[in-house]
C-alpha cells in the first residue's frame, strides 16, 4: 500500500498542494481548507509540508468518542466519516504530527489520499536536479506517493545526502 | 469568482466595499487593465493635472481573477497603479508576495486608496473587518522591523504585509512598496505615493478563500501545462537557476550596463565570479516561491560565504532571499564585481525599499563622474559631510549612500531623491557643463539597467513603454530569444526575428505589448505565463482558465491587453505625451556599441523612425503625432476616454489603417529586405 513521502528540502513553499487539495475537496481556493499544510518560515525560507501519515494503529482513531474513522482497505487511508463527527477536537489534540485540523467553517478535515490519487502529489512539481550545490538533489518533487520499500530506499538515500551536505551552510 | 472593490478614503476614514460591474469583468478581466479603468474613473472625476503626491491622488492595488488560485501554477502578482511621482505620467508596478493572496482570500480584489491621513496609519484587513489604525509606532522603521512589529500589533503571524520604508515616508520619488518582506513593487514610485498619504502599511489576512466555478475542470486545465513545463528549456532554466541565469544571457547578448554603460560586457574574470553557476555552487541554499501557486519558484535563498573575495569575507553568514537584481537592477552599473556585493546590496535595497534600477543608475552615474573628475572630493564633502572617494564597486560606499538617501541624513538626499535624470540636471547646473549624455532615461524615468542597442524590438519597447523607459511592458522575447516559430505563427514569416531586418519589429512589439498587458491582467506572474504562452498550448488557455474560475464569458487576452495599453497611453496623452516623447536618451540613440561587444557599431537611431512608423500604424494610431485615433478607441469600447481626450485636444481624428492590409504589406517588405540580405551574404561567401 502506497504512502505519502515528503522531502522537505525540495519544497519551495508554493502552496500548489494546499490549493489543489482545497479546490478538489471544497471547490474553494483556500489554504485553510487544505488537508495538507505547509509550515512556512518566512524568515529563514525553510518549508515543512505536514501530511497525515495514515498511522496504524492511529491515535486519532483511538481517542474518537464516536468512532467515526474507518480504514479504507484499498488505499490504507484512515477515512473520516464526516456525518458522524461531533467536532469535539480530541483527534486534533491526539495527532502527534498536527496533521488534523478544522476548516474555516468548523468541520474537521482529514486527508483520505483522494482514493489513491492524491491531488497534492499530482500538483507538486518536480524540481530540477542539483538546484544548489548544498542540496545536491536528484530531479524530484517534494511530495511523492510511494510503496513502503521505495520509501525506505528513498529515506536511506536522503540520509546519505544529508550526511554529505552537513548542516545548512 | 471575483472579489470586491474596497474604497478607502484616508481623510474621512470612510470605507466602502462594492462589487465589480459585469461589464468590467468582461472587458478588463482584472489586474493591470481593471486597475487602469479604476485610475481613469478617479481622474475623470478629479483634475488629472494635480500633483502625483496631492491629497486627491489615488493609489490602486489589484489582483487579477486568476491570482491566488494556483491557476496554471503561475503564481500571484499584485499590481499597484497610480500617477507616477517620478515623471508625472502613468505609473504602475507589479510585485509578488503572499500579500496578494491573503487580500483575495479576505474577499477583496481591489483597493482604491484616496485622501491623506492626519497621522501615520496602517490598514488592517481581516475578512469583513477593515480598520484604519494608528501607525505612529512604525514610522521611521525599515521594512523588516515594521513587518515584525505590525504582525505583533495585529496578533496574527499568518498575516501578510505591504510596507513602505523610510524612503517612502521621506518622499524619495522612486521608493517602492515591499510585500511579504522581500517582494518589491518598485518601478515608478508607488512607495512615494503611499508615503504621501501617510499610509505606512497594509496588513491583510483572509480566511474565506476564493470560490472556483468549475473546480475539476480548473484542475485539469492546470494539469495540462505540467508536462509542457518539462519540455520548455526557458522554464527549466529559470526554475533551476532562478533569475541569476540572466547574467549569462545578458553577457551572451552583450546587454550588460558595466560601469555606467561604458561597456556592454562585463570583464571575463568578473563574469566568472558572478555567474549563476558560481552563485549556485557557493551561495544558494534553496529554491523558494515568491507567491501562492507558483511551481517555477525562480527566487532563491542564499547565505554569503567567505569565498576569498573582500566582501565575501566581510558579509559572511548573512542570509536573504531573492537575487533578481543581478543583471538587471544596477549592480553592474556601479561596477560591483563580487557575488557577496550583489547579495548584500539587493537585500539592503529591499529592506530600505528603494527602486534598484534608479538607485543603480544614480550611483553608477556618480562614480562615473568621479572617475572623469567632473566631481571631486570637495563636492562629495559638501554633500556627505566627509570626503570620500567614489570608487567603482565599493559596496560599503553604496550602503552609505543608500542610508543617506533613505534616512535623509545629508545633502545626498536632495541630490538623488528625484531620480537619476533630475540628479544629472542638478549637477549640470552646479558645474555648468552638459552631463545628461551619461544618463539613460526615457521620459525622465531610468530604465532597467541593461543595454538595448543590439536588439531592435527592445529599443522600440523602451521608447514606447507607457511608464517611461521600461522593458517589462513588452517583455519582448521574439527577437532577443530568436523565437522563430512564434514569429511564423504570428505574422506568417520568420524574418521578424532577424535583427538586421528593420521590418516587422514594430508590429511584433505591439503584439508582445498586448500579450504582456493581457497576462498582467490575469493576476498571474509574467515570467511564468510568458513561457506558457509560448509553450504551444496557445494563449487560449488563459481564457479557458478564466472561465473555469469565474464562470463568466470574457473577451480574449489580446483585446484585454490592448485596452490596457490604450488606457495607459491615453493617460499620458493628457499630459502632452506625443511621438517626440517616445524617444530614448542620447547615448542609446546616437552612440554606437563600443568595439569588441556584440552588435558592435549598432545604435538606437538606426531604422528607429521606420520601426516607430510601423508601430503606430499597426496600433491604429496617428504616426504623425503619436496620438490615438477615435476610430481605434471606439473599436475597443473606450468611447468615454476618447471623449475625454478630445476635450483636451489630445485625440487624432485620422482614420486608422486596416490592420490586416498593413500587416500583409509589411510582411512583403520584410521578405524583400531578407532576400537582399541573403544576396549580400551569398556574395560575402564567394569572396
Amino acid at each position: 500500500m502506497k504512502r505519502l513521502f515528503v522531502e522537505s528540502v525540495l519544497c519551495t513553499g508554493c502552496l500548489m498542494c494546499e490549493l489543489a487539495c482545497s479546490i478538489h475537496k471544497t471547490g474553494l481556493a483556500n489554504p485553510l481548507n487544505s488537508r495538507i499544510r505547509v509550515a512556512k518560515n518566512y524568515k529563514t525560507g525553510v518549508n515543512q509540508p505536514v501530511v497525515c501519515r495514515q498511522c496504524n494503529p492511529a491515535p486519532c482513531q483511538e481517542v474518537c468518542p464516536v468512532d467515526c474513522f474507518e480504514r479504507n482497505l484499498e488505499t490504507g487511508a484512515l477515512v473520516l466519516n464526516e456525518e458522524g463527527c461531533i467536532r469535539c477536537g480530541s483527534c486534533v489534540e491526539a495527532c502527534p504530527f498536527g496533521a488534523l485540523s478544522f476548516s474555516v467553517d468548523g468541520a474537521l478535515i482529514k486527508c483520505d489520499l483522494c482514493g489513491g490519487d492524491p491531488r497534492c502529489v499530482k500538483f507538486c512539481k518536480e524540481r530540477p536536479e542539483n538546484s544548489s550545490a548544498w542540496m545536491a538533489n536528484p530531479r524530484a518533487s517534494a511530495l511523492r506517493y510511494v510503496t513502503p520499500p521505495e520509501a525506505s530506499a528513498l529515506k536511506r538515500e536522503i540520509q546519505l545526502r544529508k550526511a554529505e551536505r552537513g548542516e545548512e551552510p | 469568482m471575483y472579489g470586491k472593490i474596497l474604497r478607502i478614503d484616508l481623510t474621512t476614514e470612510k470605507i466602502v466595499s462594492e462589487s465589480i460591474p459585469d461589464e468590467w469583468k468582461r472587458k478588463y478581466w482584472g489586474g493591470e487593465a481593471l486597475n487602469d479603468r479604476l485610475l481613469w474613473q478617479h481622474y475623470m472625476a478629479v483634475n488629472p493635472e494635480i500633483d502625483a503626491l496631492d491629497e486627491e491622488s489615488v493609489l490602486i492595488c489589484g489582483v487579477g481573477p486568476l491570482g491566488a488560485t494556483g491557476a496554471l501554477a503561475a503564481g500571484t502578482k499584485v499590481k499597484w497603479t497610480f500617477k507616477s511621482p517620478i515623471y508625472g505620467g502613468f505609473g504602475d508596478s507589479v510585485g509578488g508576495g503572499f500579500f496578494g493572496s491573503e487580500l483575495r482570500y479576505a474577499g477583496y480584489d481591489y483597493l482604491v486608496i484616496t485622501g491623506k491621513a492626519k497621522r501615520p496609519v496602517y490598514l488592517w484587513i481581516k475578512d469583513d473587518s477593515v480598520e484604519i489604525r494608528d501607525g505612529r509606532f512604525l514610522w521611521g522603521k525599515d521594512v523588516h522591523r515594521s513587518d515584525d512589529l505590525v504582525k505583533e500589533a495585529v496578533g496574527d503571524s499568518g498575516a501578510h504585509t505591504a510596507i513602505i520604508s523610510p524612503a517612502g515616508e521621506n518622499l524619495v520619488r522612486f521608493a517602492c512598496i515591499i510585500m511579504s518582506r522581500f517582494r518589491s513593487a518598485s518601478r515608478t514610485g508607488g512607495g512615494c505615493v503611499m508615503g504621501s498619504k501617510n499610509l505606512k502599511a497594509i496588513v491583510a489576512r483572509g480566511t474565506r478563500g476564493i470560490r472556483i466555478a468549475d473546480p475539476e475542470r480548473f484542475l485539469s486545465i492546470i494539469y495540462e501545462t505540467y508536462p509542457l513545463m518539462d519540455q520548455n528549456i526557458g522554464w527549466q532554466t529559470t526554475a533551476k537557476q532562478g533569475m541569476p541565469y540572466l547574467i549569462k544571457y545578458y553577457q551572451k547578448k552583450g546587454a550588460q550596463p558595466w560601469k555606467n554603460h561604458q561597456s556592454t560586457l562585463i570583464p571575463e574574470d568578473v563574469f566568472k565570479r558572478t555567474d549563476s553557476s558560481y552563485f549556485m555552487k557557493n551561495f544558494k541554499t534553496r529554491d523558494s516561491s515568491c507567491s501562492a501557486g507558483c511551481a517555477m519558484a525562480c527566487t532563491n535563498w542564499w547565505r554569503i560565504r567567505d569565498d576569498g573575495t573582500s566582501f565575501g569575507k566581510k558579509y559572511a553568514g548573512e542570509t536573504g532571499e531573492k537575487v533578481e537584481y543581478l543583471a538587471l537592477a544596477g549592480m553592474m552599473c556601479w561596477g560591483a564585481d563580487q557575488m557577496a556585493s550583489y547579495c548584500h546590496t539587493q537585500k539592503l535595497w529591499d529592506i530600505l525599499g528603494v527602486d534598484a534600477a534608479e538607485m543603480g543608475e544614480s550611483i553608477g552615474f556618480l562614480m562615473h563622474l568621479y572617475e572623469m573628475k567632473v566631481i571631486d572630493e570637495e563636492d562629495i564633502k559638501s554633500w556627505m559631510g566627509e570626503s570620500q572617494p567614489f570608487r567603482w564597486g565599493d559596496t560599503e560606499l553604496v550602503e552609505k549612500i543608500t542610508l543617506s538617501l533613505v534616512y535623509k541624513q545629508n545633502g545626498l538626499y536632495e541630490l538623488l531623491k528625484d531620480g537619476v535624470y533630475e540628479a544629472a540636471r542638478k549637477i549640470e547646473k552646479m558645474k555648468g557643463i552638459p552631463l545628461i549624455q551619461y544618463v539613460r532615461f526615457g521620459a525622465k524615468h531610468a530604465p532597467e539597467p541593461e543595454d538595448i542597442r543590439n536588439r531592435r524590438t527592445w529599443t522600440v519597447a523602451m521608447a514606447t513603454a507607457t511608464r517611461g523607459a521600461d522593458h517589462l511592458k513588452a517583455l519582448s522575447g521574439i527577437e532577443s530569444s530568436q523565437l522563430t516559430g512564434i514569429c511564423q505563427e504570428m505574422v506568417g514569416t520568420p524574418h521578424g526575428v532577424d535583427s538586421r531586418n528593420p521590418y516587422l519589429k514594430g508590429i511584433l512589439l505591439a503584439w508582445e505589448e498586448n500579450r504582456t498587458a493581457g497576462m498582467n491582467s490575469t493576476g498571474l506572474c509574467i515570467f511564468n505565463t510568458f513561457t506558457i504562452g509560448h509553450l504551444g498550448v496557445g494563449v487560449d488557455i488563459f481564457r479557458r482558465c478564466h472561465e473555469a474560475v469565474t464562470g463568466e464569458k470574457a473577451d480574449d487576452l489580446f483585446t484585454v491587453g490592448e485596452r490596457a495599453y490604450h488606457m495607459e497611453r491615453a493617460f499620458n496623452a493628457i499630459f502632452g505625451h506625443r511621438r517626440k516623447d517616445d524617444a530614448l536618451c542620447d547615448q542609446w540613440m546616437n552612440e554606437p556599441i563600443p568595439a569588441g561587444c556584440p552588435g558592435e557599431g549598432m545604435k538606437g537611431k538606426d531604422y528607429f523612425d521606420l520601426m516607430m512608423d510601423e508601430y503606430y500604424t499597426y496600433r491604429g494610431m496617428d504616426p504623425e503625432t503619436g496620438l490615438q485615433t477615435r476610430g481605434k478607441l471606439e473599436a475597443l469600447g473606450l468611447e468615454d476616454i476618447a471623449d475625454f481626450l478630445d476635450k483636451r485636444n489630445a485625440l487624432s481624428h485620422a482614420k486608422p489603417r486596416d490592420r490586416e492590409e498593413f500587416l500583409a504589406e509589411t510582411v512583403r517588405r520584410a521578405e524583400e529586405y531578407a532576400s537582399r540580405l541573403d544576396h549580400c551574404s551569398e556574395r560575402g561567401k564567394d569572396r
